[in-house]
Protein backbone atom coordinates (compact mmCIF):
# COMPACT_ATOMS: atom_id res chain seq x y z
CA UNK A 1 0.00 0.00 0.00
CA UNK A 2 1.71 3.15 -0.93
CA UNK A 3 1.95 5.92 1.69
CA UNK A 4 1.81 9.42 1.23
CA UNK A 5 4.99 10.64 1.12
CA UNK A 6 4.81 14.61 0.45
CA UNK A 7 2.02 16.81 1.07
CA UNK A 8 2.51 20.25 -0.16
CA UNK A 9 0.94 23.09 0.45
CA UNK A 10 0.34 25.89 -2.65
CA UNK A 11 1.67 29.07 -0.99
CA UNK A 12 2.72 31.04 -4.56
CA UNK A 13 1.18 31.65 -7.87
CA UNK A 14 4.50 31.20 -9.61
CA UNK A 15 3.24 29.91 -13.28
CA UNK A 16 4.72 30.63 -16.56
CA UNK A 17 1.86 32.56 -18.20
CA UNK A 18 1.78 33.53 -21.92
CA UNK A 19 2.14 37.04 -22.42
CA UNK A 20 -0.72 38.26 -24.80
CA UNK A 21 -1.74 41.35 -26.15
CA UNK A 22 -4.96 42.87 -27.46
CA UNK A 23 -3.83 45.14 -31.28
CA UNK A 24 -6.12 48.27 -31.87
CA UNK A 25 -8.28 47.99 -35.28
CA UNK A 26 -7.30 49.76 -38.04
CA UNK A 27 -10.17 52.13 -38.37
CA UNK A 28 -12.03 52.77 -34.98
CA UNK A 29 -15.64 51.94 -35.03
CA UNK A 30 -18.36 54.79 -34.15
CA UNK A 31 -21.68 54.68 -32.29
CA UNK A 32 -23.48 51.50 -31.36
CA UNK A 33 -20.65 49.63 -32.92
CA UNK A 34 -17.81 51.11 -30.67
CA UNK A 35 -20.16 49.94 -27.67
CA UNK A 36 -20.38 46.23 -29.09
CA UNK A 37 -16.67 46.35 -29.62
CA UNK A 38 -16.00 47.38 -26.31
CA UNK A 39 -18.33 44.98 -24.66
CA UNK A 40 -16.86 42.16 -27.05
CA UNK A 41 -12.77 42.90 -26.22
CA UNK A 42 -14.00 43.54 -22.22
CA UNK A 43 -15.84 39.79 -21.90
CA UNK A 44 -12.78 38.84 -23.54
CA UNK A 45 -10.01 40.24 -21.06
CA UNK A 46 -11.64 39.00 -18.50
CA UNK A 47 -12.09 35.43 -19.50
CA UNK A 48 -8.69 34.98 -20.65
CA UNK A 49 -7.63 36.64 -17.31
CA UNK A 50 -9.80 34.03 -15.68
CA UNK A 51 -8.45 30.74 -17.56
CA UNK A 52 -5.23 31.01 -15.41
CA UNK A 53 -2.63 30.92 -18.69
CA UNK A 54 -2.47 34.34 -19.55
CA UNK A 55 -0.71 37.74 -18.37
CA UNK A 56 -2.06 40.52 -20.39
CA UNK A 57 0.05 42.81 -21.20
CA UNK A 58 -0.97 46.59 -21.26
CA UNK A 59 1.42 47.57 -24.22
CA UNK A 60 1.90 45.14 -27.27
CA UNK A 61 4.04 47.34 -28.97
CA UNK A 62 6.92 47.20 -26.09
CA UNK A 63 5.67 44.60 -24.07
CA UNK A 64 6.73 41.86 -26.05
CA UNK A 65 3.92 39.67 -26.19
CA UNK A 66 4.17 36.07 -27.36
CA UNK A 67 0.71 35.99 -29.16
CA UNK A 68 -1.89 38.79 -29.80
CA UNK A 69 -5.51 39.45 -30.32
CA UNK A 70 -7.09 42.28 -33.12
CA UNK A 71 -10.92 41.78 -32.93
CA UNK A 72 -12.44 44.47 -35.71
CA UNK A 73 -16.44 44.48 -35.34
CA UNK A 74 -18.65 45.48 -38.55
CA UNK A 75 -22.41 45.26 -38.60
CA UNK A 76 -23.65 41.66 -40.82
CA UNK A 77 -27.05 42.23 -41.83
CA UNK A 78 -29.28 40.43 -39.06
CA UNK A 79 -26.36 40.50 -36.30
CA UNK A 80 -23.14 41.90 -35.26
CA UNK A 81 -19.41 40.72 -36.75
CA UNK A 82 -16.50 40.10 -35.06
CA UNK A 83 -13.22 39.31 -37.14
CA UNK A 84 -11.30 37.75 -34.91
CA UNK A 85 -7.50 37.40 -35.52
CA UNK A 86 -4.76 35.08 -33.53
CA UNK A 87 -1.35 35.89 -33.88
CA UNK A 88 1.64 34.44 -33.12
CA UNK A 89 4.50 37.56 -32.39
CA UNK A 90 7.68 35.90 -33.01
CA UNK A 91 6.48 34.56 -36.60
CA UNK A 92 4.07 36.90 -37.38
CA UNK A 93 1.98 34.18 -38.51
CA UNK A 94 -1.98 34.00 -38.03
CA UNK A 95 -2.80 30.82 -35.58
CA UNK A 96 -6.02 31.43 -36.59
CA UNK A 97 -8.50 34.36 -37.96
CA UNK A 98 -12.25 33.94 -37.97
CA UNK A 99 -15.50 35.67 -38.39
CA UNK A 100 -17.56 35.03 -35.93
CA UNK A 101 -21.47 36.94 -35.40
CA UNK A 102 -24.47 37.01 -32.84
CA UNK A 103 -27.34 39.21 -32.59
CA UNK A 104 -26.57 42.27 -30.04
CA UNK A 105 -27.78 40.80 -26.99
CA UNK A 106 -25.45 37.32 -27.53
CA UNK A 107 -22.40 39.31 -28.01
CA UNK A 108 -21.18 38.52 -24.07
CA UNK A 109 -21.87 34.92 -25.54
CA UNK A 110 -19.89 34.87 -28.51
CA UNK A 111 -16.79 36.71 -26.70
CA UNK A 112 -17.00 33.27 -24.06
CA UNK A 113 -16.35 31.25 -27.20
CA UNK A 114 -13.35 33.16 -28.71
CA UNK A 115 -11.65 33.20 -25.04
CA UNK A 116 -12.25 29.06 -25.14
CA UNK A 117 -10.69 29.12 -29.28
CA UNK A 118 -7.94 31.09 -28.46
CA UNK A 119 -7.15 28.90 -25.14
CA UNK A 120 -7.77 26.07 -27.53
CA UNK A 121 -5.56 27.33 -30.25
CA UNK A 122 -2.29 28.44 -27.71
CA UNK A 123 -2.76 25.71 -24.91
CA UNK A 124 -4.75 22.69 -26.65
CA UNK A 125 -7.12 22.73 -23.54
CA UNK A 126 -11.20 23.11 -24.54
CA UNK A 127 -11.35 26.35 -21.60
CA UNK A 128 -14.10 27.26 -18.93
CA UNK A 129 -15.05 31.03 -20.27
CA UNK A 130 -17.91 28.86 -22.37
CA UNK A 131 -19.29 26.68 -19.89
CA UNK A 132 -21.95 26.19 -17.75
CA UNK A 133 -22.75 24.58 -14.05
CA UNK A 134 -25.50 23.18 -12.00
CA UNK A 135 -25.60 24.01 -8.04
CA UNK A 136 -28.21 24.39 -5.25
CA UNK A 137 -29.06 27.07 -2.82
CA UNK A 138 -30.80 28.01 -0.40
CA UNK A 139 -32.09 26.86 3.26
CA UNK A 140 -31.10 23.38 4.35
CA UNK A 141 -34.07 21.61 3.56
CA UNK A 142 -35.80 23.80 1.45
CA UNK A 143 -33.38 24.45 -1.38
CA UNK A 144 -33.70 25.03 -4.93
CA UNK A 145 -31.21 23.18 -7.83
CA UNK A 146 -30.38 26.04 -10.90
CA UNK A 147 -27.89 26.46 -13.27
CA UNK A 148 -26.17 29.21 -14.89
CA UNK A 149 -23.81 30.23 -17.14
CA UNK A 150 -20.27 30.08 -15.61
CA UNK A 151 -20.46 34.08 -15.64
CA UNK A 152 -23.36 34.14 -13.53
CA UNK A 153 -26.05 34.91 -16.49
CA UNK A 154 -28.74 32.99 -17.73
CA UNK A 155 -29.68 31.77 -14.26
CA UNK A 156 -32.43 29.18 -14.61
CA UNK A 157 -34.19 26.74 -11.89
CA UNK A 158 -34.87 23.71 -12.04
CA UNK A 159 -36.90 22.70 -9.30
CA UNK A 160 -40.52 23.44 -8.57
CA UNK A 161 -40.84 23.20 -4.52
CA UNK A 162 -38.52 23.72 -1.90
CA UNK A 163 -37.04 20.78 -0.88
CA UNK A 164 -34.13 19.56 -0.10
CA UNK A 165 -32.09 18.79 -3.13
CA UNK A 166 -28.52 17.32 -3.48
CA UNK A 167 -25.44 15.76 -5.91
CA UNK A 168 -25.99 16.95 -8.90
CA UNK A 169 -24.20 16.02 -11.95
CA UNK A 170 -23.82 16.49 -15.42
CA UNK A 171 -23.99 13.86 -18.12
CA UNK A 172 -21.17 14.00 -20.25
CA UNK A 173 -22.88 14.85 -23.12
CA UNK A 174 -24.47 18.44 -20.96
CA UNK A 175 -28.07 16.91 -22.35
CA UNK A 176 -28.91 15.82 -18.50
CA UNK A 177 -28.63 16.58 -14.74
CA UNK A 178 -28.87 13.82 -12.22
CA UNK A 179 -29.25 14.70 -8.94
CA UNK A 180 -31.22 13.81 -5.37
CA UNK A 181 -34.47 15.02 -4.16
CA UNK A 182 -36.73 14.18 -1.21
CA UNK A 183 -40.04 15.66 -3.32
CA UNK A 184 -41.47 12.91 -2.45
CA UNK A 185 -40.43 12.93 1.27
CA UNK A 186 -37.73 10.28 0.74
CA UNK A 187 -34.73 10.20 -1.56
CA UNK A 188 -34.91 9.32 -4.85
CA UNK A 189 -32.46 10.36 -7.76
CA UNK A 190 -34.25 12.07 -10.60
CA UNK A 191 -32.56 12.68 -14.24
CA UNK A 192 -33.68 16.14 -15.70
CA UNK A 193 -33.49 16.20 -19.49
CA UNK A 194 -32.24 20.06 -19.75
CA UNK A 195 -33.49 20.98 -23.59
CA UNK A 196 -36.97 18.70 -23.14
CA UNK A 197 -37.50 19.85 -19.82
CA UNK A 198 -38.65 16.34 -18.61
CA UNK A 199 -37.89 14.58 -15.91
CA UNK A 200 -37.10 10.56 -14.75
CA UNK A 201 -37.60 9.19 -11.56
CA UNK A 202 -34.36 7.11 -12.05
CA UNK A 203 -33.80 5.11 -8.43
CA UNK A 204 -36.06 4.83 -5.92
CA UNK A 205 -35.19 1.76 -4.09
CA UNK A 206 -35.82 1.54 -0.51
CA UNK A 207 -33.53 3.77 2.15
CA UNK A 208 -30.75 6.12 0.22
CA UNK A 209 -30.49 6.66 -3.27
CA UNK A 210 -27.51 9.32 -3.38
CA UNK A 211 -24.99 10.74 -4.95
CA UNK A 212 -25.16 10.10 -8.95
CA UNK A 213 -21.93 9.84 -10.90
CA UNK A 214 -22.35 9.05 -14.60
CA UNK A 215 -19.62 6.61 -16.56
CA UNK A 216 -17.39 8.52 -19.34
CA UNK A 217 -19.47 6.76 -22.17
CA UNK A 218 -22.99 8.39 -20.46
CA UNK A 219 -24.42 4.86 -20.22
CA UNK A 220 -24.46 4.40 -16.63
CA UNK A 221 -24.79 5.81 -13.36
CA UNK A 222 -23.19 5.11 -10.65
CA UNK A 223 -24.51 5.42 -7.29
CA UNK A 224 -24.72 4.49 -3.26
CA UNK A 225 -27.80 2.33 -2.31
CA UNK A 226 -28.88 0.87 1.03
CA UNK A 227 -31.76 -1.61 0.31
CA UNK A 228 -29.51 -4.41 1.14
CA UNK A 229 -28.42 -3.26 4.58
CA UNK A 230 -26.12 -0.07 4.41
CA UNK A 231 -25.21 1.97 2.11
CA UNK A 232 -23.15 0.61 -1.13
CA UNK A 233 -22.11 1.50 -4.14
CA UNK A 234 -24.21 0.28 -7.64
CA UNK A 235 -23.37 0.73 -10.96
CA UNK A 236 -27.12 1.15 -13.02
CA UNK A 237 -27.13 1.47 -16.98
CA UNK A 238 -29.68 4.23 -17.78
CA UNK A 239 -31.79 1.34 -19.68
CA UNK A 240 -32.07 -0.18 -16.49
CA UNK A 241 -31.28 -2.96 -17.47
CA UNK A 242 -27.91 -4.06 -15.87
CA UNK A 243 -27.21 -3.46 -11.87
CA UNK A 244 -24.08 -4.22 -11.00
CA UNK A 245 -23.11 -4.09 -6.93
CA UNK A 246 -19.43 -2.24 -6.32
CA UNK A 247 -18.70 -2.66 -2.67
CA UNK A 248 -19.32 -5.37 0.27
CA UNK A 249 -18.37 -3.92 3.34
CA UNK A 250 -20.68 -3.28 6.25
CA UNK A 251 -20.13 0.03 7.27
CA UNK A 252 -20.42 3.33 4.51
CA UNK A 253 -19.23 3.06 1.16
CA UNK A 254 -20.19 6.02 -0.89
CA UNK A 255 -19.88 8.81 -3.29
CA UNK A 256 -18.65 6.88 -6.34
CA UNK A 257 -16.41 9.16 -8.89
CA UNK A 258 -15.34 7.48 -12.39
CA UNK A 259 -12.05 7.60 -13.90
CA UNK A 260 -11.86 9.10 -17.48
CA UNK A 261 -10.83 5.60 -18.44
CA UNK A 262 -14.40 3.99 -17.36
CA UNK A 263 -11.99 1.29 -15.53
CA UNK A 264 -12.16 2.23 -12.47
CA UNK A 265 -13.68 3.85 -9.95
CA UNK A 266 -13.01 6.28 -6.36
CA UNK A 267 -15.05 6.67 -3.65
CA UNK A 268 -15.60 6.89 0.10
CA UNK A 269 -15.53 4.65 2.85
CA UNK A 270 -15.14 4.03 6.36
CA UNK A 271 -13.99 0.64 5.81
CA UNK A 272 -10.42 1.03 7.99
CA UNK A 273 -11.87 2.82 10.52
CA UNK A 274 -12.37 5.94 9.10
CA UNK A 275 -13.56 8.00 5.77
CA UNK A 276 -10.94 7.64 3.60
CA UNK A 277 -11.01 7.64 -0.46
CA UNK A 278 -10.54 4.38 -2.10
CA UNK A 279 -10.00 2.83 -5.57
CA UNK A 280 -11.20 0.02 -6.82
CA UNK A 281 -12.11 -1.08 -10.67
CA UNK A 282 -15.70 -1.93 -11.90
CA UNK A 283 -15.04 -5.62 -11.49
CA UNK A 284 -15.13 -4.55 -7.52
CA UNK A 285 -12.23 -5.98 -6.59
CA UNK A 286 -9.32 -4.86 -4.46
CA UNK A 287 -9.64 -1.87 -3.59
CA UNK A 288 -6.79 0.83 -2.64
CA UNK A 289 -6.76 3.42 -0.18
CA UNK A 290 -5.31 6.48 -1.50
CA UNK A 291 -5.56 8.87 1.57
CA UNK A 292 -4.02 8.79 4.90
CA UNK A 293 -3.20 11.78 6.02
CA UNK A 294 -6.13 13.08 8.75
CA UNK A 295 -9.01 11.21 9.94
CA UNK A 296 -11.50 12.59 7.64
CA UNK A 297 -11.14 12.92 3.64
CA UNK A 298 -14.22 12.52 1.49
CA UNK A 299 -16.34 13.67 -1.40
CA UNK A 300 -13.56 12.07 -4.36
CA UNK A 301 -13.64 13.95 -7.79
CA UNK A 302 -11.62 12.39 -10.41
CA UNK A 303 -10.12 14.73 -12.76
CA UNK A 304 -11.36 14.30 -16.50
CA UNK A 305 -7.68 14.43 -17.23
CA UNK A 306 -7.22 11.18 -15.63
CA UNK A 307 -4.09 12.41 -13.43
CA UNK A 308 -5.42 13.71 -10.43
CA UNK A 309 -8.73 13.10 -7.67
CA UNK A 310 -10.02 15.95 -6.03
CA UNK A 311 -11.84 15.43 -2.30
CA UNK A 312 -11.97 17.23 1.14
CA UNK A 313 -9.94 16.47 4.04
CA UNK A 314 -10.50 17.79 7.68
CA UNK A 315 -7.59 19.73 8.74
CA UNK A 316 -7.43 21.17 12.02
CA UNK A 317 -11.27 21.28 12.27
CA UNK A 318 -11.82 22.75 8.82
CA UNK A 319 -12.67 21.36 5.58
CA UNK A 320 -10.00 22.10 2.25
CA UNK A 321 -9.63 21.20 -0.70
CA UNK A 322 -6.83 18.48 -1.87
CA UNK A 323 -5.92 16.72 -4.47
CA UNK A 324 -4.32 12.95 -5.04
CA UNK A 325 -2.61 11.38 -7.74
CA UNK A 326 -4.66 7.93 -8.33
CA UNK A 327 -1.87 6.50 -5.91
CA UNK A 328 -1.62 8.13 -3.01
CA UNK A 329 1.55 9.18 -3.37
CA UNK A 330 1.34 12.89 -3.68
CA UNK A 331 -1.41 15.38 -1.53
CA UNK A 332 -1.61 18.56 -2.25
CA UNK A 333 -3.24 20.90 -0.05
CA UNK A 334 -5.43 23.84 -2.24
CA UNK A 335 -7.53 25.93 -0.31
CA UNK A 336 -6.62 27.13 3.54
CA UNK A 337 -9.59 29.34 4.65
CA UNK A 338 -12.99 28.51 5.61
CA UNK A 339 -14.72 25.31 5.00
CA UNK A 340 -14.47 24.05 1.72
CA UNK A 341 -16.67 21.40 -0.18
CA UNK A 342 -17.74 19.63 -3.34
CA UNK A 343 -14.84 19.81 -5.38
CA UNK A 344 -15.66 18.96 -9.20
CA UNK A 345 -13.56 19.67 -12.12
CA UNK A 346 -14.02 21.54 -15.35
CA UNK A 347 -14.63 19.55 -18.50
CA UNK A 348 -10.81 20.19 -19.29
CA UNK A 349 -9.66 19.21 -15.90
CA UNK A 350 -7.97 22.53 -15.54
CA UNK A 351 -10.05 23.95 -12.92
CA UNK A 352 -11.85 23.24 -9.95
CA UNK A 353 -15.30 24.66 -8.77
CA UNK A 354 -15.87 24.05 -5.55
CA UNK A 355 -18.31 25.39 -2.80
CA UNK A 356 -16.54 27.64 0.08
CA UNK A 357 -17.66 29.62 3.46
CA UNK A 358 -14.95 31.90 2.98
CA UNK A 359 -16.77 34.90 2.44
CA UNK A 360 -19.55 34.25 5.27
CA UNK A 361 -22.25 32.91 3.67
CA UNK A 362 -21.56 30.10 1.09
CA UNK A 363 -20.54 30.52 -2.24
CA UNK A 364 -19.19 28.94 -5.23
CA UNK A 365 -15.64 29.45 -6.27
CA UNK A 366 -13.35 28.23 -9.23
CA UNK A 367 -9.43 28.04 -9.52
CA UNK A 368 -6.43 26.40 -11.12
CA UNK A 369 -5.91 22.51 -10.58
CA UNK A 370 -3.13 23.78 -9.02
CA UNK A 371 -4.96 26.47 -6.14
CA UNK A 372 -3.91 29.84 -7.62
CA UNK A 373 -6.30 32.20 -9.33
CA UNK A 374 -9.15 31.74 -6.68
CA UNK A 375 -12.06 33.70 -7.60
CA UNK A 376 -15.60 33.45 -6.30
CA UNK A 377 -18.51 33.43 -9.56
CA UNK A 378 -21.73 33.75 -8.02
CA UNK A 379 -23.12 35.21 -4.85
CA UNK A 380 -26.64 35.93 -5.94
CA UNK A 381 -28.17 33.22 -3.50
CA UNK A 382 -27.67 32.41 0.06
CA UNK A 383 -25.86 29.23 0.47
CA UNK A 384 -24.96 28.24 -3.53
CA UNK A 385 -23.12 24.79 -2.92
CA UNK A 386 -22.45 21.31 -4.52
CA UNK A 387 -21.61 22.52 -8.26
CA UNK A 388 -21.22 20.61 -11.59
CA UNK A 389 -19.60 21.73 -14.76
CA UNK A 390 -20.18 21.44 -18.09
CA UNK A 391 -19.56 23.02 -21.39
CA UNK A 392 -22.16 24.77 -23.26
CA UNK A 393 -22.87 24.58 -26.77
CA UNK A 394 -21.41 26.71 -29.48
CA UNK A 395 -24.81 28.12 -31.17
CA UNK A 396 -23.38 27.20 -34.71
CA UNK A 397 -19.88 29.17 -33.63
CA UNK A 398 -17.09 28.44 -36.36
CA UNK A 399 -14.19 26.97 -34.28
CA UNK A 400 -12.17 23.73 -33.90
CA UNK A 401 -15.33 21.18 -32.35
CA UNK A 402 -18.60 21.56 -33.42
CA UNK A 403 -21.18 19.98 -31.19
CA UNK B 1 -108.42 50.57 46.60
CA UNK B 2 -106.02 47.91 47.55
CA UNK B 3 -108.30 45.59 49.62
CA UNK B 4 -110.55 45.51 46.58
CA UNK B 5 -107.36 44.45 44.38
CA UNK B 6 -106.15 41.61 46.28
CA UNK B 7 -109.87 40.32 46.72
CA UNK B 8 -110.11 39.97 43.25
CA UNK B 9 -106.78 38.64 42.49
CA UNK B 10 -107.56 35.94 45.26
CA UNK B 11 -110.80 35.23 43.55
CA UNK B 12 -109.10 34.72 40.13
CA UNK B 13 -105.91 32.45 41.60
CA UNK B 14 -109.17 30.29 43.45
CA UNK B 15 -111.12 30.14 40.07
CA UNK B 16 -107.58 29.29 38.15
CA UNK B 17 -106.77 26.64 40.81
CA UNK B 18 -110.75 24.83 40.75
CA UNK B 19 -109.92 25.12 36.78
CA UNK B 20 -106.90 23.01 37.00
CA UNK B 21 -108.06 20.49 39.32
CA UNK B 22 -110.96 19.85 36.91
CA UNK B 23 -108.54 19.97 33.56
CA UNK B 24 -106.44 17.02 35.73
CA UNK B 25 -109.81 15.55 36.79
CA UNK B 26 -110.63 14.82 32.94
CA UNK B 27 -108.02 11.87 32.97
CA UNK B 28 -109.27 8.30 32.87
CA UNK B 29 -108.92 6.78 36.88
CA UNK B 30 -107.15 3.84 36.20
CA UNK B 31 -106.80 0.57 38.42
CA UNK B 32 -104.63 0.12 41.52
CA UNK B 33 -103.30 -2.82 39.39
CA UNK B 34 -102.47 -0.55 36.30
CA UNK B 35 -100.82 1.57 38.34
CA UNK B 36 -98.32 -0.85 39.97
CA UNK B 37 -97.98 -2.53 36.43
CA UNK B 38 -97.05 1.08 35.22
CA UNK B 39 -95.04 1.59 37.95
CA UNK B 40 -92.98 -1.63 37.50
CA UNK B 41 -92.74 -0.94 34.01
CA UNK B 42 -91.25 2.68 34.84
CA UNK B 43 -89.40 1.25 37.56
CA UNK B 44 -87.89 -1.80 34.90
CA UNK B 45 -87.27 1.34 32.40
CA UNK B 46 -85.09 3.30 34.44
CA UNK B 47 -83.10 0.31 35.46
CA UNK B 48 -82.14 -0.32 31.90
CA UNK B 49 -81.55 3.17 31.15
CA UNK B 50 -79.21 3.26 33.77
CA UNK B 51 -77.27 0.25 32.84
CA UNK B 52 -76.89 1.71 29.26
CA UNK B 53 -76.05 4.92 31.02
CA UNK B 54 -72.93 3.03 32.99
CA UNK B 55 -71.90 1.09 29.41
CA UNK B 56 -71.49 4.25 27.79
CA UNK B 57 -69.83 6.19 30.45
CA UNK B 58 -67.56 3.25 31.22
CA UNK B 59 -66.88 2.60 27.36
CA UNK B 60 -65.99 6.84 27.13
CA UNK B 61 -64.31 6.43 30.03
CA UNK B 62 -61.69 4.00 28.15
CA UNK B 63 -61.84 6.01 25.20
CA UNK B 64 -59.90 8.92 26.58
CA UNK B 65 -57.40 6.40 28.36
CA UNK B 66 -56.93 4.85 25.15
CA UNK B 67 -56.48 7.89 23.10
CA UNK B 68 -54.00 9.07 25.79
CA UNK B 69 -51.88 6.19 25.83
CA UNK B 70 -51.22 6.22 21.88
CA UNK B 71 -50.65 10.02 22.54
CA UNK B 72 -48.36 9.30 25.49
CA UNK B 73 -46.61 6.65 23.15
CA UNK B 74 -43.36 8.63 22.95
CA UNK B 75 -40.47 6.69 21.64
CA UNK B 76 -37.30 7.90 23.20
CA UNK B 77 -33.93 9.17 20.86
CA UNK B 78 -30.58 7.71 21.05
CA UNK B 79 -27.47 10.33 20.52
CA UNK B 80 -24.40 9.12 18.51
CA UNK B 81 -20.67 10.55 18.98
CA UNK B 82 -18.97 12.69 16.37
CA UNK B 83 -18.94 10.70 12.85
CA UNK B 84 -19.68 7.56 14.65
CA UNK B 85 -22.75 5.14 14.12
CA UNK B 86 -22.52 2.82 17.30
CA UNK B 87 -25.04 2.47 19.81
CA UNK B 88 -23.89 4.04 23.29
CA UNK B 89 -25.03 1.80 26.49
CA UNK B 90 -27.61 4.39 26.90
CA UNK B 91 -28.64 4.17 23.66
CA UNK B 92 -29.07 0.73 23.97
CA UNK B 93 -31.63 1.07 26.92
CA UNK B 94 -33.41 3.26 25.49
CA UNK B 95 -34.24 1.21 22.28
CA UNK B 96 -34.93 -1.86 24.80
CA UNK B 97 -37.41 0.38 25.87
CA UNK B 98 -38.76 1.48 22.63
CA UNK B 99 -38.67 -2.13 21.70
CA UNK B 100 -40.93 -2.81 24.60
CA UNK B 101 -43.73 -0.10 23.48
CA UNK B 102 -43.11 -2.02 19.99
CA UNK B 103 -44.53 -5.22 21.49
CA UNK B 104 -47.44 -3.81 23.48
CA UNK B 105 -48.37 -2.63 20.48
CA UNK B 106 -47.81 -5.27 17.49
CA UNK B 107 -49.86 -2.93 14.73
CA UNK B 108 -47.81 0.19 14.80
CA UNK B 109 -45.35 1.02 12.13
CA UNK B 110 -42.47 3.08 12.66
CA UNK B 111 -40.20 4.92 10.61
CA UNK B 112 -36.62 5.80 12.33
CA UNK B 113 -35.06 9.01 10.61
CA UNK B 114 -31.03 9.08 10.95
CA UNK B 115 -29.42 12.70 11.82
CA UNK B 116 -25.86 14.44 11.74
CA UNK B 117 -24.76 17.29 13.09
CA UNK B 118 -23.55 20.13 10.59
CA UNK B 119 -19.72 19.54 10.28
CA UNK B 120 -18.93 17.08 7.68
CA UNK B 121 -19.49 17.09 4.47
CA UNK B 122 -22.89 16.58 3.38
CA UNK B 123 -22.86 13.31 0.86
CA UNK B 124 -21.05 11.48 3.78
CA UNK B 125 -23.50 12.85 6.49
CA UNK B 126 -26.59 11.05 4.21
CA UNK B 127 -24.62 7.83 4.56
CA UNK B 128 -23.22 8.15 8.36
CA UNK B 129 -27.04 9.63 8.73
CA UNK B 130 -28.53 5.84 7.09
CA UNK B 131 -26.23 4.04 9.21
CA UNK B 132 -27.56 5.41 12.84
CA UNK B 133 -31.13 5.17 11.88
CA UNK B 134 -30.26 1.09 10.54
CA UNK B 135 -27.80 0.52 13.99
CA UNK B 136 -31.21 1.45 15.75
CA UNK B 137 -33.09 -0.96 13.57
CA UNK B 138 -30.94 -3.68 13.47
CA UNK B 139 -31.12 -3.66 17.81
CA UNK B 140 -35.02 -3.70 17.04
CA UNK B 141 -34.65 -6.43 14.82
CA UNK B 142 -32.42 -8.19 17.09
CA UNK B 143 -35.03 -7.66 19.89
CA UNK B 144 -37.60 -9.12 17.69
CA UNK B 145 -39.70 -6.84 15.93
CA UNK B 146 -40.47 -7.54 12.59
CA UNK B 147 -38.36 -5.86 9.89
CA UNK B 148 -41.47 -4.89 7.83
CA UNK B 149 -42.81 -2.96 10.86
CA UNK B 150 -39.69 -0.47 10.55
CA UNK B 151 -38.84 2.05 7.64
CA UNK B 152 -35.47 3.94 7.87
CA UNK B 153 -34.46 7.54 6.59
CA UNK B 154 -31.19 9.73 6.55
CA UNK B 155 -31.60 13.44 6.48
CA UNK B 156 -27.92 13.77 6.85
CA UNK B 157 -27.56 17.44 8.23
CA UNK B 158 -30.26 18.78 6.74
CA UNK B 159 -32.84 19.19 9.17
CA UNK B 160 -31.03 20.27 12.70
CA UNK B 161 -33.20 20.17 15.80
CA UNK B 162 -30.61 22.80 16.93
CA UNK B 163 -29.48 25.33 14.05
CA UNK B 164 -26.37 26.62 17.11
CA UNK B 165 -22.73 26.32 16.15
CA UNK B 166 -21.26 24.63 19.10
CA UNK B 167 -21.02 21.28 20.65
CA UNK B 168 -24.08 22.27 22.79
CA UNK B 169 -26.10 22.13 19.31
CA UNK B 170 -24.18 19.28 17.55
CA UNK B 171 -24.78 16.99 20.07
CA UNK B 172 -28.51 17.22 20.27
CA UNK B 173 -28.63 16.99 16.42
CA UNK B 174 -26.34 13.75 15.58
CA UNK B 175 -29.63 11.81 16.75
CA UNK B 176 -32.02 9.01 15.68
CA UNK B 177 -35.75 9.75 16.22
CA UNK B 178 -38.90 7.48 15.78
CA UNK B 179 -41.67 8.43 14.74
CA UNK B 180 -45.08 6.18 13.82
CA UNK B 181 -46.34 5.84 10.24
Amino acid sequence: MAQTDVRLRVTTEGRLLIKIGFLEPEKQPEGLLAEYRTLFIETLRGDLDMSGYFDIVEDPGADHPHATVKATVSAGSEDVAFDVDLRDRASDHSIFRRRYGAPAPEIRGVAHIVADDIVYALTGRSGIANTRVAFVAGEKGGSHLYTMHIDGSDLERLTKAPTIVMSPAWSPDARRIAYVSYQTGSPAIYVDDVRSHTTTKFSAFEGMNATPAWSPDGKSLALTLSKDGNPEIYIISLDGKTRDRLTHFSGIDCSPTWAPNGFELAFTSDRTGSPQIHVTDQGGTKARRITYEGGYNTSPAWSPQGDLIAFVSRIDGRFQICTVDPFGITTTILTEEGNNEHPAWSPDGMHIVFSSTVGGNSGIYIMNSDGSGKRRIFDGLRNARDASWTREPRHGQPGFDED
Amino acid sequence: MKQGYARLILALVLMAAVAMVLGCGGKKVRSLEEDEAAMEEARRRAAEEEEARRAREAEEAIKPIEEAEEQEIEFGKIYFDYDKYNLSGKSISTLSENAELLMDNPNMEIIIQGHCDERGTDEYNLALGEKRAQAARDFLVNFGIAKSRISVISYGEERPVDPGHDEEAWKKNRRAEFVTK
